[in-house]
């Protein structure tokens, strides 16, 4: 990602329409955190992908826009977390008209360890789970997950706390249940 | 099972290792499609942007020909039916559900100006720069200044929504010629994605080149059962009054709701500690039939107040109530902006942890430090008799769904049901680690840390099959059911099936909520001790 001083530093030609001087560049640049974002939450590898293909089709639509944008990885979040957000109605809507479909979709790609700690994700809001995986999955500043939770800092910084300790006691509860029944 | 991760000495998590490890970087195969389409994009022609639902359709109609590598027959169709679309002047796009035929949303475009319609919800019209939209249940109107329908998340005027529903690399194209409808020949274009078994069925006028129809499609006994049905219809005069900003003159300005939402809330009815900078001020507690309160407060929520208990004069404590699932499935409503005396509302929702024998004559509401657990704040507030209905109609404002009674009740069922399953609260807020419990059979509760013995196992039972009930109560009104709130409960119930010793039933639980939730692996669960 640019920095603010490399933004500054060309008045003439915005430093990041010239670093993105095309979608090769953008998907280059930022395909790797598409990706992670969009697999933190689709445990399905190859469900992941397509909805991370369905995130760079709408980047390059609006590739014009994106170029202006001030910080495009930001930007391009935002379209993940619509596109997951999609993906799991769809999800949902799937397992309810035909539960044998839902068959396939069974993964157990997933190591062990992501598997459980997608299932503890799964038991916590969906605010949560993205404040979470948004700044200590993705290393989003604390300001970038407010800007694209559309939440103030000091609503994020609550939510981060909430979340945190909500994981750990998930984890901690599902580890004793563990214990007494290995 | 091994610990997914190390607790350190103060407890703290690592997180970063943990949730970095959970996403996985693209493969090879993901880099080469993201090439192969960004190589397609940037050699593509520039089009013109007089239609963005054209230019909308006509990338996303060639994403899906890229990515499902369809016959070179199949490419030219759906090239030919975007660039046809960059002709039309006027759409109408209907989306229809077929078990109950109802229309699920319309959409209208003439001439840059778009009208979206969800029956009974919501209205938006788009033109000159400016969206409006107005939504019926709350007769509220909201007007912004916006440089295209899209910036708004106008999204489903542009086809994509249909693709979507088909994502994969692995679907493929078919074509059909000479497709009679309605005495006009059309080709038939079948998208299949067969790791997700859905198909889309185009039909597209041979001689416009214009999809006509889409359905949606499930398999359905080794056939295809058509789930959405979509119509397009081009070019016609569409009634101007469509576009025209004519909503209610009842309906009250977004903005002087909030302007008088702002001067209602402008009162202090407790502060949890003066003592503090920025304390929470409670401005308004409401109660509905239910005994269901509502709290509208102001003030930081963050570290010193992050734990808040309330607890009524006859002893019962009171559960948060998840609000706003629809918009972030928080458990504070902040949907509007809305600020007394510059500071953000928030809104809190209280479920009784049991039913009420009696009516509330007061509550005590504390709040303990999130470090420490030592309380930071405790006052008295009285409680009027009900005031609301369902909920406080700032909460609807401020996103507290849900707004219908059975959802509120499946609330109510939920969180008693796990109350009573793990009793996590008591009235003290005094709580038990779990290093002081060892030896005593835990159910999982998720609760905030602790986990107790369970106290009234029949009282939770009996709330989980209140919650099933209610689940299928809203699956028949909705057409579908929640399944991971049904699997969740489900689950629950063979949590207490199981320490109750009644494997069979258990069991059965257990295969249900399997069956509603296949990406979660319970055949270890099935094992568990009983």
């Amino acid at each position: 990602m640019l920095s603010a001083e490399a933004i500054k530093a060309d008045s003439a030609e915005p430093a990041i329409e010239r670093r993105l001087a095309s979608r090769h560049d953008l998907q280059e640049q930022f395909l790797e955190d598409v990706h992670r974002y969009v697999s933190s939450f689709i445990a399905n590898s190859s469900e992941a992908e397509d909805v991370s293909m369905e995130v760079l089709h709408a980047a390059f639509t609006s590739f014009d826009k994106l170029r202006k944008q001030e910080n495009p990885k930001l930007w391009l979040l935002g379209i993940a977390r619509r596109k997951v957000a999609d993906n799991l109605r769809r999800s949902y809507r799937r397992k309810e008209v035909s539960i044998d479909e839902a068959d396939q979709l069974a993964t157990s790609q997933a190591t062990e360890t992501a598997a459980h700690v997608q299932a503890i994700l799964r038991r916590l809001s969906e605010l949560e789970r993205e404040a979470l995986v948004l700044k200590y999955g993705m290393g989003l500043s604390q300001a970038e997950v407010a800007s694209l939770l559309h939440k103030s800092s000091a609503a994020v910084n609550s939510l981060l706390q909430r979340a945190r300790s909500r994981f750990i006691e998930i984890e901690t509860a599902t580890l004793a249940n563990d214990r007494e029944n290995p | 099972m091994k610990s997914t991760h190390e607790i350190d000495a103060s407890g703290s998590l690592h997180l970063e290792s943990l949730l970095q490890g959970n996403a996985s970087p693209p493969t090879a195969s993901l880099r080469r499609r993201a090439e192969v389409l960004a190589q397609e994009f940037d050699c593509a022609p520039k089009r013109r942007l007089g239609w963005k639902l054209a230019v909308a359709m006509g990338a996303l109609l060639f994403l899906a020909a890229i990515l499902i590598s369809p016959t070179a027959y199949a490419a030219v169709i759906m090239h030919r039916a975007s660039q046809a679309l960059d002709g039309v002047a006027s759409a109408t796009i209907t989306y229809r559900e077929v078990a109950s035929g109802n229309i699920v949303s319309r959409y209208y475009y003439d001439r840059g100006r778009w009208r979206f319609e969800q029956p009974g919800q919501e209205v938006s019209i788009y033109r000159d720069g400016q969206m409006w939209t107005y939504r019926p249940d709350l007769n509220l109107l909201s007007k912004s200044p916006s440089d295209s329908p899209f910036s708004k998340g106008f999204s489903g005027f542009k086809l994509s929504s249909f693709l979507d529903e088909t994502p994969g690399s692995s679907g493929n194209i078919s074509v059909e010629d000479g497709i009679p409808i309605n005495g006009r020949a059309m080709l038939r274009v079948t998208v299949l994605n067969a790791p997700l078994q859905e198909r889309m069925v185009f039909h597209i006028d041979k001689e416009t080149d214009l999809p006509v129809s889409l359905d949606a499609q499930k398999p359905n006994n080794e056939t295809w059962k058509t789930m959405e049905t979509v119509e397009f219809t081009y070019n016609k005069n569409l009634d101007a009054r469509l576009f025209q900003p004519n909503f209610p003159k009842t309906a009250i300005d977004e903005d002087d709701a909030k302007a008088g939402l702002a001067e209602e809330l402008n009162k202090n009815v407790v502060t949890l500690n003066d003592g503090l900078p920025n304390p929470p001020v409670i401005r308004q507690i409401d109660v509905n039939a239910r005994g269901h309160i509502f709290i509208a407060l102001t003030g930081s929520m963050n570290l010193e107040f992050r734990h808040m208990w309330i607890t009524d004069d006859q002893g019962i404590q009171y559960l948060r109530g998840q609000l706003s699932a629809s918009d972030n499935g928080s458990d504070v409503a902040t949907r509007l902006d809305l600020f007394v005396n510059k500071k953000r509302v928030l809104a809190q929702w209280w479920i009784p942890s049991r039913p009420l024998l009696q009516r509330p004559k007061s509550l005590t509401i504390r709040a303990t430090s999130g470090n420490d657990q030592h309380e930071i704040a405790r006052v008295q507030a009285p409680v009027q008799a009900p005031n609301v209905a369902t909920i406080p109609r700032y909460l609807l404002l401020l996103g507290g769904s849900p707004k219908d009674d059975l959802k509120m009740q499946l609330e109510e069922a939920v969180k008693q049901e796990g109350f009573a399953m793990s009793l996590q609260l008591d009235p003290t807020g005094t709580r038990k680690p779990i290093s002081d419990n060892s030896g005593v059979p835990c159910l999982v509760s998720g609760g905030p840390g602790f986990i107790h013995s369970p106290k009234d196992l029949a009282f939770a039972l009996q709330q989980a099959d209140t919650a099933l009930s209610l689940c299928d109560q809203i699956a028949v009104r909705e057409h579908g059911v929640n399944a991971s709130v049904k699997a969740q409960i489900l689950f629950d119930k063979y949590e207490m099936l199981r320490y109750l010793g009644h494997a069979s039933e258990a069991l059965a639980a257990l295969d249900e909520a399997e069956q509603l939730d296949r990406k979660t692996n319970y055949e270890k669960m099935k094992n568990w001790t009983f």
